[in-house]
């Protein structure tokens, strides 16, 4: 049902025009399909709305619910409903109360040809550019079969693009009424789904136009229908300076040959409370130093915990903030879904110009968000962040103290371009940590472990751990006798 | 078309008696209408201005096999609207129409009573 030109229409949802490639065909006409509060009028709205805005005609074409309920549903989310019109064809309560209930007749028969006529007199005297019908599984109801409803359909829609009009119409599918038949009609299909709560947006087909497939995350609140497009890392890019960055620590900088390279994802893996979370914030410190920003989302600690830490070890995480170069921020627990939070994310580093960025943890980050395919979506975010020249710093926690050496226990090691691992010792009794590099992809690295220490003063690293072995079994021994620890 | 005799119809439903008689007026025939047995009683006193019955079955008791019998012994033709199939009615109609009829089946049928009423 094309009619060739190919003008793009927003649909009044910024992830929507995302995933449709700047929004719908103008003239063409879309099946909107979905389970009762999926969302359907909302999006509705939104592309009256938008519409509107444009300074276009715009109609709403009711089947079931009254003007009066949309109107109040409406206006409980922000729309104003300015500049749309309304075409109110659901039954009235007279059809109950005054006994207009009938049987004598089918529906098809009695009330097919005025509704087609009011329809047709409303649209030729207002002539809108954008028509949402809410739905059109009501019309399967006034054919009786199914050839009459497709053709009576199809004539619709023709109708409708003849008088100039981009069209969204809604179908309920059920057992009796499924809606096969408006998807092969339609010019392009978007699904509204829920499953456990969390609710998606996928376009299955979009006549004249590629798309971006797959389910992407939608939400619902009182502003109205939000959609998160998947990432798709490899349509983003922004040239960058390739060059070294610093973690503040000589030492530090010493074993990784000069610090990390720009646009890199560097995991910081160890046990708990062995210094991951600062040393992270070690390296957005130094971005601070540079001038640039920078972000820290933390999944399992509170924001003020961090600071406090940060703050008794020198690290002026305050003043960074005040000198807005530095934003700490707290994920609560299914707070987003993982798109939602790449989308925000996305914001900061093409709006805000956010140049590093640590996530603490992998575990928080698996644990706090909704969704499927966590690690997949932290993949494709890292990559989209990597190709954006930001540098990925992500803490990773492992269960075991000491003992048996592993890096990771997510299998996330692959993301990684670098990773500094931190570790338990046990010497005569005491705890001490060492650091090492395992693996660093752009440059050599040092080969050998360190010890750590992280004090009121900062955070030190020591020499070599030359004289020991055995450390990475976390009780190590000494080459000869060990006098005095390392 | 204009018709010198008018069709009763005997229906409970008065939004289905609205229908019925808005297709029907639209046809050119002319309706009355009887909702209760005695409204009914009281047009089979007169009827020679009555050219068909269309009675549905639905909303009345046995006592609606009365008065059909009278129609049949006056002449009158019949058909009877029935929500459900009925097995040998046998009461003088013309014939039985399911609901939900098909107007354009329904126009057909008494246009051809008519026609033949014409004819005799």
């Amino acid at each position: 049902m094309s009619n060739g030109t190919d003008v793009r229409l927003s649909t009044g949802v910024k992830g929507i025009d995302e995933i449709m490639h700047g929004g719908l065909i103008r003239g063409n006409g879309y099946l909107l399909r979905g389970g009762p509060g999926a969302g359907k009028t909302v999006l509705g709205l939104h592309f009256l709305t938008a519409g509107a805005a444009r300074g276009e005609k715009a109609l709403f074409i009711t089947l079931v619910e009254s003007t009066e309920q949309i109107r109040s549903n409406a206006k409980a989310m922000g729309f104003t409903l300015e500049g749309i019109d309304f075409l109110d064809i659901s039954p009235t309560k007279d059809f109950f109360v005054e006994g207009q209930m009938y049987d004598l007749f089918s529906p098809a028969d009695v009330e097919r040809d005025p509704l087609t006529q009011t329809i047709v007199t409303r649209v030729q005297a207002l002539k809108p550019a954008t028509v949402f019908v809410d739905t059109m599984t009501q019309f399967r109801y006034l054919s009786p079969d199914l050839f009459q409803f497709r053709k009576q359909v199809v004539s619709f829609m023709r109708f409708l693009q003849e008088n100039g009009c981009t069209v969204l119409f809604t179908s309920e599918q059920s057992a009796e009424a499924p809606d096969d038949h408006l998807q092969f009609i339609a010019d392009g299909i978007i699904d509204l789904d829920s499953i456990l709560g969390l609710r998606s947006l996928e376009v299955t087909k979009f006549r004249g136009s590629d798309f971006r497939p797959g389910a992407h995350s939608m939400r619902l609140s009182q502003k109205g229908m939000e959609v998160f497009p998947r990432l798709m890392p490899d349509k983003h890019g922004k040239p960058y300076v390739s060059e070294i960055i610093s973690s503040g620590v000589p030492e530090l900088d010493a074993m990784l040959h000069g610090g990390i390279e720009r646009g890199t994802v560097t995991l910081i893996t160890g046990p708990c409370g062995v210094g991951k979370t600062t040393l992270g914030v070690l390296f957005l410190k130094e971005a601070a130093k540079r001038g640039e920003r920078s972000l820290f989302y933390t999944f399992e600690e509170s924001r003020e915990s961090i600071l406090h830490r940060s703050e008794t070890i020198k690290i002026p995480v305050t003043s960074m903030i005040q000198h807005g170069l530095f934003s700490l921020v707290k994920i609560e627990p299914l707070q987003y879904t993982a798109s939602e939070l790449t989308s925000i994310i996305r914001r900061e580093v093409e709006e805000n110009n956010v140049r590093v960025i640590c996530l603490d943890s992998i575990s928080g980050y698996r644990l706090a968000l909704k969704g499927e395919d966590l690690i997949t979506q932290m993949h494709a975010l890292s990559r989209y962040l990597m190709n954006m020249g930001v540098t990925v710093i992500l803490i990773n926690e492992v269960e075991s103290i000491t003992g048996d050496f592993s890096a990771t226990e997510v299998g996330i090691s692959y993301i990684a371009d670098n990773i500094i691992f931190m570790r338990y010792l046990e010497m005569a009794g005491e705890l001490r940590k060492s650091i090492g590099v395992l693996k660093k992809r752009l440059s050599d690295h040092e080969k050998l472990l360190r010890e750590l220490e992280i004090t009121s003063q900062g955070v030190k690293v020591g020499k070599p751990l030359t004289t020991l072995r055995g450390i990475l079994s976390g009780m190590p021994t000494g080459l000869e006798t060990v006098k005095g620890g390392v | 078309m204009p018709h010198s005799r008018k069709i009763l119809i005997v229906e409970h439903n008065r939004r289905n008696l609205e229908l019925i008689t808005g297709f029907l007026h639209d046809d050119g025939y002319e309706v009355m209408s009887a909702a209760t047995m005695e409204e009914l009683d009281g047009l089979l006193k007169i009827p020679e201005i009555i050219g068909l019955a269309l009675i549905d079955l639905m909303g009345y008791d046995h006592s609606i096999w009365e008065r059909s019998e009278i129609l049949r012994t006056k002449g009158i033709p019949f058909v009877l609207i029935s929500p459900r199939k009925i097995s040998a009615p046998g009461h003088g109609e013309r014939t039985v129409l399911l609901k939900p009829l098909v107007v354009k089946e329904m126009l057909a049928l008494v246009d051809n009573i008519f026609k033949e009423a014409g004819d005799e």
